[in-house]
């Protein structure tokens, strides 16, 4: 039996794509087509979207191999968030905001009505109230509260300095508070 | 050093309700100012029950097959070459000369090439009498 080999690192799996190896690309994609799926989603907020700009990432790093080079000093993990994040900063500016649907209610929020608060209305909601926020404040949002990136990372990924992603983010997460405070939706019980 | 209201629910928004994930200059004041401040101990309530709202969010998991789809489609895909600019600054990568270090040398290498290179010959001739003549006497006046 032979012992498990170690897994390869990224840049040696980058240098085989700038090589042509497809084994290496393909051992990338599985290593980061999820993480990369679950920026795009936060980002475009459905499936579809968010995979055909995973898979135009992705494709092409393989066709443009030095799209990423290490010696500029870039995590590839920044390098794949940042360019994630354009595409599809992008991608909404190009599509227009759906109109609210008409038959959507906006429910009372005083004592008593929260029960009647169906669930699908209110992450409804939530998804309608981040979709609304300016892109910049939703993509700090999402790198940092949902994809989980300090601070600090998210500021790299952004290439904005510390001040101005915290910045960012504060003013996100106020503006949400307000709204689901001063909107329809309590806290989930 | 405390940490008054305004500071706390900054700190609130910048780094959530779980005030062990806050910075490690910051959490000693932050313990303090929950302990003492029945404010405090509210605010971070009131944020931890926002962002169980928020972590409520949906999140549609992708394609079984989009890994395959991807590796698949890459095959059919044409590869562009690295780049010559690529190419050269692969071909100094070993070197570990600065950049700006770099190209002052090659600016002064260059320099000495083409002034040893440059003819030794006076570039500027005698000036000729009748030219001189003419230019003094254009159209018959003395200029």
């Amino acid at each position: 039996m032979t012992p498990d080999r170690p897994s390869p690192d990224d840049e040696s799996l980058l240098r085989g794509v700038r090589a042509g190896d497809h084994g290496a690309f393909a051992l990338l994609v599985e290593r980061y087509a999820d993480l990369a799926y679950r920026v795009a989603y936060r980002q475009l907020g459905n499936r579809e979207d968010a995979e055909d700009a995973v898979q135009a990432v992705l494709l092409k790093l393989w066709e443009r191999p030095d799209a990423w080079d290490e010696r500029r000093g870039t995590k590839f993990t920044t390098w794949l968030y940042r360019v994630i994040v354009n595409r599809c900063l992008d991608e909404r500016t190009r599509r227009k905001p759906a109109p609210l649907a008409d038959d959507f209610e906006i429910t009372d929020a005083r004592p008593g009505q929260d029960e009647q608060f169906d669930q699908q209305q209110r992450l409804t909601l939530i998804d309608r109230y981040i979709g609304e926020l300016p892109e910049r404040q939703r993509a700090a949002l999402n790198l940092c509260f949902y994809v989980g990136l300090s601070n600090r990372e998210a500021a790299d990924v952004m290439r904005v300095n510390l001040k101005a992603l915290q910045s960012l983010l504060m003013r996100a997460k106020a503006a949400l508070k307000h709204k689901l405070e001063t909107g329809t939706v309590r806290g989930v019980p | 050093m405390t940490m008054g209201i305004k500071q706390f629910k900054e700190c609130l928004l910048l780094y959530g309700a779980d005030l062990e994930r806050w910075p490690a200059e910051v959490i000693l004041a932050a313990e303090e100012a929950v302990a003492r401040s029945e404010t405090c101990r509210r605010l971070r309530d009131e944020y931890a029950a926002f962002e169980r709202t928020l972590k409520a969010r949906r999140f549609e998991a992708p394609s079984a097959d989009l890994k395959a789809r991807i590796i698949r489609a890459a095959l059919s895909r044409p590869r562009m070459p690295v780049s010559l600019l690529g190419f050269l600054a692969e071909c100094f990568a070993d070197f570990p000369v600065p950049k700006p270090a770099f190209a002052v040398a090659l600016m002064l290498v260059i320099g000495l090439m083409i002034g040893l290179l440059a003819p030794r010959s006076p570039s500027v001739a005698p000036p000729d009498p009748a030219r001189v003549q003419a230019f003094l006497y254009d159209d018959g006046e003395v200029l």
